[in-house]
């Protein structure tokens, strides 16, 4: 293999896997109850939620934190492209607290049906999916 | 068992059992009012095998494969009512032969948040908390919040990890939010919980009768757990009654008014990436016994203090969500004028991995280097005046989570 047919190769790999992983977390939404206030959310306000610190909204309400388990692959992406974090350093961020006895971890749900259920039905609760079959008792929080 | 303590191991059965109860009559009356919601439980179970050249290392392992530490925990927690929660955790291990299996309450108290914005909070604790000494100590026991197999010696001593774990008492907390990094601090004043088997080793006193006296603990710490810089730094110095017969001459002296206190200061500093840490803690080290009644007799003095400076530097690595490795130095000197003996220092040079096949398990493997005694369980180990400081271990671990 010429040295230029190589590079080419190379390229179009990486910038393949770089377009392959945008779409697929550009399709990441974060969902909201639709009691929540707010519409959009900064990145360190998303990730002190779920790091489970920031714990009301500004109207007071509790935040409920929802998760898929951490071996979905929706979570993982949630983790790793959005929160930029390993899902298992997040996982010691909430035992630190759970083992301290000083906080709660998010609730884990099963699946991303179950996840837009708990969050229609839980005021103040905040998720993620992927899919596109939003309730209407949920709102998308874009992120800046 | 440990023979040590049995009032507070009695203090302990009393409170597993009332909290026990409490949690689980608040679970099955959850959905029927608003007291007890968000119920929880949580639970771990480790084993290690140990085997070590030349000395025992938390375990039976010199020369030998030892399969004696183990680690199990069981904690629960509910939201008693509004802002209201309670917490408790039973913890049973064994890292030393000498001391047998122990099992204990770790922690069981209240928490209430009296004042709460977006960003603000203060609040306080009472009851059996965790002193939350350093970075690490408030969630060192469990095998899937460490880095190693053994939290780094020079600073977390597992010889006196249950009278320095947590205490009886009050705490005061209060942090404000500045986006995801965070300012806290906590002022915690207590009672410690006193196990004479380790006061004694580390004091190098036999007592008759050891109780905990007061404690304060302060800290203060800002950062993000997980994303760039986090720092803090820790005061906490427990003190101790303490009656002691020492032979002094042809008599016997009994003191029942002797006291023994450690003054314990922690700065820490560490920085996080996506997927790399470091961590550096050092600790400056002050330990006191005080027996009035050598006051007055010649070529004794009633006060000994000793000093003691340790830190560690530790580099992580996480070469996926499932592996990840660690080197650290970790280093404890007494701190004299004269040539440092070899129960006085502790340089062990180590590094591990740890696999995460699944959300519960983990497998951890990791091997010491280590010149020095000083963190070595006295109970343990027959030390002779030529010993060898050099020594080794390597430790295998299985951890399991629910």
């Amino acid at each position: 293999m010429t040295k230029l047919k190589r590079i080419f190769l190379i390229t179009v790999f990486v910038l393949g896997s770089q377009l392959s992983m945008t779409s697929f977390a550009a399709t990441l939404k974060v969902i909201a109850n639709a009691s929540v206030e707010e519409s959009e959310l900064k990145l360190k306000d998303l990730r002190s939620i779920y790091t489970m610190k920031k714990s009301i909204w500004s109207n007071g309400d509790r935040i409920s934190v929802f998760v898929l388990s951490g071996d979905n692959a929706t979570h993982k992406d949630f983790c790793r492209s959005l929160l930029k974090v390993f899902p298992r350093q997040l996982e010691s961020v909430w035992y630190r607290l759970v083992y301290s006895g000083t906080g709660e971890k998010p609730v884990s749900v099963s699946s991303e049906e179950e996840m837009v259920k708990r969050v229609s039905n839980t005021p103040g609760a905040i998720g993620y999916i992927r899919s596109e079959s939003l309730h209407e008792e949920t709102k998308v929080i874009s992120i800046k | 068992m440990a023979s040590s303590f049995k009032g507070s191991r009695l203090i302990e059965k009393i409170l597993c059992i009332f909290f026990s109860g409490v949690l689980f009559s608040g679970m099955a009356f959850a959905d029927q009012s608003d007291w007890f919601q968000r119920s929880n439980w949580s639970a771990f179970v480790s084993q290690t095998a140990i085997y070590s050249s030349d000395y025992n290392f938390l375990s039976q392992s010199d020369d030998s494969l030892s399969f004696d530490m183990w680690e199990a925990g069981f904690l629960a927690s509910t939201v008693v009512k509004e802002k209201l929660t309670f917490s408790a955790q039973v913890l049973g291990r064994k890292v030393s032969e000498a001391s047998g299996d122990d099992l204990r309450a770790d922690y069981a108290f209240f928490s209430y948040p009296f004042y709460q914005t977006m960003t603000d909070t203060l609040g306080v604790r009472i009851g059996r908390i965790r002193s939350s000494y350093g970075l690490y100590n408030e969630t060192r026991d469990m095998p899937h919040t460490r880095t190693g197999i053994v939290m780094p010696q020079s600073i977390y001593f597992d010889m006196t990890r249950n009278s320095f774990y947590s205490a009886d008492g009050i705490e005061f907390f209060g942090y404000r939010d500045f986006d995801d990094q965070r300012l806290s601090a906590q002022i915690f004043f207590s009672k410690p919980v006193a196990d004479e088997d380790e006061i004694s080793q580390i004091a190098q006193l036999t007592p008759s009768n050891l109780e905990g006296d007061k404690s304060l603990l302060f800290k203060i710490s800002y950062g993000s757990e997980y994303d760039g810089l986090r720092s803090s730094f820790t005061y906490y110095r427990p003190e101790y009654k303490v009656d002691v017969s020492l032979p002094v001459g042809v008599m016997t002296i009994f003191e029942d008014d002797a006291s023994v206190y450690s003054e314990s200061m922690v700065t820490s500093l560490e920085y996080n990436q996506f997927d790399w840490s470091i961590t550096v803690e050092y600790l400056r080290h002050k330990f006191e016994t005080n027996i009035p009644a050598l006051e007055n007799i010649p070529g004794f003095q009633a006060k000994n203090t000793g000093y003691e400076e340790a830190f560690y530097i530790q580099g992580l690595y996480r070469f996926s969500e499932q592996w990840e490795s660690y080197i650290r130095y970790d280093s404890s000197e007494g701190h004299k004028n004269e040539t440092l003996k070899d129960n006085e220092k502790w340089h062990d040079i180590n590094f591990g991995g740890s696999f995460r096949p699944s959300e519960s398990w983990l497998l951890r493997a990791e091997f010491h280097y280590v010149d020095g005694l000083a963190r070595l369980f006295g109970r343990d180990n027959a030390f002779s005046e030529k010993q060898d400081p050099y020594w080794t271990a390597a430790m295998f671990q299985v951890a399991y989570k629910w």
